[in-house]
């Protein structure tokens, strides 16, 4: 039986088989599954704004199925449903709330690939593409920028610079440090082969504060390398083209064979679930999945550097709670351990669970000025706000800075911190 | 079916144009609910303002166009599936809690609050609101209502329309109709709860809500058998203590429950039962005491309790993840609902059981062991034809060994199409005929989610009439023999009328059953109140009755015991061209059909001859509210309507025409 597929015309553009949280399935399989029950209505910050269920991951998973069964065209109805794919904040809420765990937001990107849609601003896009493709030339447009920040030049073209360069700007602390000058000086390099910490870009040039936290974990009982400025190709799977995410991934997957395949260490949630659902990239790829699951069993989020024994119950000035993020895939057991984490430090201050915080949308959403991205962001401050939360713990550098830009307008008292650096502190 | 450019417009103009869609992608995504109808409206409107109601259906009503209210859709019934095309009306933008009144125990919703929402408005002012199905977190108090869903905690505080005080409707025509409990004559709002959207829409609702008890303690019982289990439930209902829930599965549901959740469960009993107790600390202290007692006497295997939070939610954790269990397994899960007297529960359980086993299908059976209500989760995959085509054969089974077991086919999913074929197993025809005729009354043009509920040509598919007892066809003769519009009295206690013109119930003297294992009792309608109460207090038993000189199908069709109406479960009933409906039973939950027995309720008489009552028993006296002052209703939109349709030939005096 042939299978039903999204884009018969362009197979290599899509993924043949999902990686869901229940196994392997076909990408039809995987959205058959939504038995149209709707517990992820009201998880899904989209449906709540605005009520409709085309914009439900109830409707977007049905809209999946039918353009593979057929029943509507990309030729003729592609255009009617560009909104609500591209509207998608791939928060995964709906995942975790769904019984069956139907990864919706991998279908929306499927559908997203089919579509041909682009939903970042132009220059975003390419700057950020230029780090896969081009690492050295991305590093020195980040130096530019951070020195054109840095003396006062950002500030002067503040008009004439795109809305996304204007958000990145106002998110970023003032007094931020060059990277490398103060965090790679710390490290220690050693020819051993031993832990390899892979810090994502924001760490390396937005918040090097949380590279040394990271840092500052692991040489506690391991040798660390460093990759710096190494792309795994998940900006390219999220936003870009499938075909280029697996380019990168095969010079990560040789890269970390001919290291001997140690360990990897990630400090972003969203790369490590990435690097952990790779082998779903290499499906109908004989030797490179088997590599890629090599890789996938080797990556490690820092939580899992946590000793819980090590840690030692401290005084918080307030309620501590943990900020959800894009949890596509594998993130529940971050998830779990991270609470185990906040829990044995904060005690009944760490508040689990009791009023769900939605998860932050897409940092990258929010820098493009989504509506429904900021509309989110709004309805999770007030959130924070009425529960009267002192420090929110995130699971990435750039959802902190992000946060803490919008506290800082909204909600002052509360602060969002790396979980890396709450641990450190 | 194409709609005309003018009734878009006429839509637009009303709710605004991104409102209104007829793209294809936008029909299809509101083609369906949980279940596996899927058909394809014509335009989707979404409302935000409950005032755009009546406008946007004088509209379609203009243009005789179909319409389906949908708010999440999350039904297993098909109610949401738009058979004859039409419009979908959304009504999830209607969702505001509009008050909260904390001294007066009410709140004032719109029918798109989502219920969970609710609880969690109220949960730190110390109320709750007590419906609670399964699917609260996402589905609406008005789709709650519109379905009479209810939860576990059904046993203790009963369906939603118990909970509902007033209600705004419109009509399918367009007319508003504010409804109230205070009102005299039938039970409205009772009417239209389980009405699934075919007689009007819902724009406002105000709801009952009641202090959070303060202690709740759960309880986790491991039984020998199902029956011992049932019993278990019968025997706390016979000394007194009604448990907020009594939850239980069958052996093989446990095991696959602590497969997938590893909830602790005892995985060797052949039934487990979580039961929950609320009230004080007293009262929950003597009432574990007896629980513990009669779970001993009927062979308890194991006995846990749980008194905080946490160690409440571990407890609940497995029951609570039965539907994930087995939504992992396939694409589609089907979950059944059923319910039997529960006396019958433990037969009607092992049948359903072997019937599974015999057609080598894996499935899960939860029931509510205090209402004789059971969901089946059976797994399927909707994609291959064979499957889909087994799995309705399976469900229309299972629904002929509920009505064998003298239940219903639908204790809280409602029927919508995807059980409109089994309507038919439950009902004969003259009881189907009354339900088309309060259809026709109120939608005459068929235009409000049309196609639903009854099944098509049910004259020839209806199971046989019963026959008549002998003092019923009397009745039934003396009714189709008289000259002139009649009074229906019972004792005269009332409505005191001199005319001669007059139907006595009076020689339906006869109380035909007291069942102890169920706590029903079965009357005919003119038993003397004070007798019944006589005959119930010999046997140990009481009901939600005062005493005095009146009959029982006085006190239920004069309007004075509104309390009763939530009691009664099932009514016989002689329509005024000598027909005899049947509707209900001895099962205390049932969404099969429009509930016929509040519409009979505080009716005077004026629908047809109430000849046999079942409600309600308990092992405590009742408290019961002062009795109301008899007076004669109000005429209204609704009595008129209902009126033609059932009695169109006036052989029954209508009170409102004689006060004119």
């Amino acid at each position: 039986m042939n299978m039903p597929c999204l884009d018969p015309k362009h197979p290599k553009r899509h993924i043949t088989h999902l990686h869901t949280p229940l196994g392997v399935r076909s990408v039809y399989d995987s959205v058959s599954f939504c038995t149209r029950c709707g517990s992820c209505q009201q998880a899904c910050p989209l449906y709540r704004q605005t009520r409709q269920e085309n914009f439900s991951p109830r409707g977007l998973n049905q809209l999946v199925r039918l353009f593979m069964e057929g029943k509507l065209t990309l030729a003729k109805h592609g255009a009617d449903v560009k909104a609500q794919f591209a509207a998608c904040l791939l928060c995964g809420q709906c995942t975790a709330q769904c019984a069956g765990r139907v990864p919706t937001a991998e279908h929306v990107l499927e559908m997203r690939r089919a579509l041909g849609l682009r939903v970042l601003p132009g220059s975003l896009q390419r700057f950020l593409r230029l780090r896969e493709t081009n690492p050295r030339r991305f590093a020195v447009w980040m130096y530019a920028g951070l020195w054109a920040r840095r003396i006062g030049l950002l500030f002067l073209l503040r008009p004439v610079l795109p809305v996304w360069l204007r958000r990145l700007d106002e998110m970023l602390p003032s007094k931020l440090p060059l990277r490398h000058l103060d965090f790679l000086q710390q490290t220690t390099y050693t020819s051993r082969i031993g832990t390899i910490y892979m810090p994502s870009w924001e760490t390396q040039w937005l918040c090097p504060q949380q590279g040394k936290a990271v840092l500052a974990l692991l040489q506690k009982k391991h040798r660390v390398r460093i990759w710096e400025n190494t792309a795994t190709g998940l900006f390219s799977f999220l936003y870009g083209d499938v075909r280029e995410s697996r380019k990168q991934l095969r010079k990560l997957i040789r890269r970390h064979r001919s290291a001997q395949c140690p360990v990897i260490v990630v400090d972003d949630i969203d790369e490590y679930q990435f690097l952990r659902n790779a082998p779903q990239l290499f499906e109908g790829f004989a030797g490179w999945k088997s590599w890629a699951e090599n890789l996938a069993r080797s990556t490690r989020f820092i939580t899992d550097f946590i000793p819980l024994s090590s840690l030692k119950a401290r005084r918080s000035e307030g309620p501590v709670r943990l900020l959800g993020g894009c949890y596509r895939g594998p993130a529940a057991d971050v998830l779990e351990k991270s609470c185990k984490i906040l829990t044995t430090l904060f005690k009944q201050n760490f508040v689990e669970y009791e009023d769900p915080l939605f998860g932050w949308p897409p940092v990258l959403a929010g820098l493009a000025g989504t509506s429904f991205a900021i509309r989110t962001e709004g309805e999770i401050v007030k959130n924070i706000a009425r529960t009267q939360t002192k420090t929110v713990v995130v699971l990435s550098g750039l959802t902190a800075l992000a946060v803490n830009a919008t506290l800082a307008r909204y909600y002052p008292a509360a602060k969002a911190v790396p979980i890396a650096q709450v641990v450190s502190r | 079916m194409r709609l005309p450019r003018a009734c878009i417009a006429a839509l637009e103009q009303i709710v605004g144009p991104d409102a209104v869609q007829t793209t294809e992608p936008a029909l299809w995504v509101n083609a369906y609910d949980c279940s596996l109808s899927r058909t394809r409206p014509d335009v989707v409107v979404h409302l935000s303002d409950a005032q755009q109601v009546p406008a946007v259906v004088r509209v379609l009503n203009g243009y005789h166009i179909p319409f389906v209210v949908r708010a999440s859709a999350t039904n297993h019934a098909g109610s949401c599936a738009a058979l004859r095309g039409g419009a979908i009306l959304n009504i999830s933008g209607l969702n505001r809690i509009l008050q909260i009144n904390t001294q007066q125990g009410f709140a004032v919703v719109e029918p798109g609050v989502i219920t969970g929402q609710l609880q969690r408005e109220l949960a730190p002012l110390g109320f709750f609101y007590a419906p609670d199905p399964a699917s609260e977190s996402v589905s609406t108090i008005g789709g709650n209502l519109a379905q009479n869903a209810s939860g576990a905690r059904c046993m203790k505080y009963g369906a939603t329309l118990d909970h509902v005080l007033a209600a705004d409707v419109v009509l399918p025509d367009g007319s508003y109709l504010p409804l109230s409990r205070k009102d005299n004559g039938p039970d409205w709002i009772g009417l239209f709860a389980g009405s699934e959207g075919t007689l009007g829409v819902f724009t406002r609702l105000t709801v009952r809500i009641l202090p959070v008890p303060k202690h709740i303690h759960t309880f986790l019982a491991t039984f020998p058998s199902l029956a011992a289990c049932v019993q278990t439930v019968s025997d706390l209902t016979a000394r007194g203590i009604v448990p907020r829930c009594a939850e239980a599965m069958d052996q093989p549901t446990t095991q696959a429950i602590e497969a997938f959740a590893h909830a602790g469960y005892p995985v060797s009993a052949a039934a487990l039962l979580l039961l929950e107790l609320d009230g004080t600390p007293m009262q929950i202290k003597k009432d574990t005491r007896l629980l513990e007692e009669i779970c001993k006497q009927n062979n308890v295997l194991s006995f846990v309790t749980a008194k905080t939070p946490q160690a409440r939610a571990a407890l609940w954790r497995g029951r609570r993840s039965a539907y994930a269990a087995m939504a992992r397994l396939a694409p589609n899960v089907m979950v059944g609902d059923g319910t039997v007297p529960r006396s019958r529960l433990p037969h009607a359980l092992q049948r359903v059981r072997a019937l599974l086993n015999d057609q080598h299908i894996s499935a899960s059976l939860l029931f509510h062991a205090g209402d004789g209500n059971f969901h089946p989760h059976v797994t399927f995959d909707e994609r291959h034809r064979l499957s889909a085509q087994r799995m309705g054969k399976l469900v229309k089974q299972i629904l002929q060994i509920c009505v064998e077991e003298g239940g219903t086919i639908s204790g809280e999913h409602g029927v919508g199409v995807e059980k409109r074929g089994s309507m038919a197993l439950q009902y004969d025809t003259a009881t189907l005929k009354t339900m088309a005729a309060v259809k026709q009354a109120l939608d005459p043009q068929h235009l409000a989610n049309p196609l639903k509920i009854l099944p098509d040509h049910y004259a020839e598919k209806a199971r046989p009439a019963c026959a008549l007892r002998p003092e019923v066809a009397a009745l039934q003769a003396a009714l189709l023999a008289a000259q002139e519009p009649l009074y229906i009295t019972g004792n005269n206690s009332r409505l005191k009328t001199q005319s001669r013109a007059v139907l006595s119930t009076r020689s339906l003297n006869q109380i035909y059953e007291i069942d102890l294992t169920n706590y029903t009792a079965t009357v005919g309608a003119g038993v003397l109140l004070c007798a019944l109460q006589q005959a119930l207090h010999k046997q140990g038993v009481y009901a939600a009755l005062p005493a005095g000189n009146g009959t029982v199908g006085g006190a239920f069709a004069s309007g004075c015991c509104p309390w009763f109406y939530s009691h009664v479960l099932g009514i016989e009933v002689l329509l005024a061209d000598g027909s005899c409906i049947r509707y209900g039973g001895k099962f205390t939950k049932n969404a099969a059909g429009y509930p016929l027995t509040r519409l009979f309720a505080g009716s005077h008489g004026s629908f047809g001859v109430i000849t046999e009552l079942t409600f309600k028993l308990f092992a405590t006296p009742c408290k019961l509210p002062q009795p109301r002052v008899y007076e004669e209703p109000q005429d209204g939109l609704l009595w008129q309507r209902l009126k033609n349709e059932l009695d169109p030939t006036g052989r029954f005096k209508s009170l409102p025409e004689q006060k004119q």
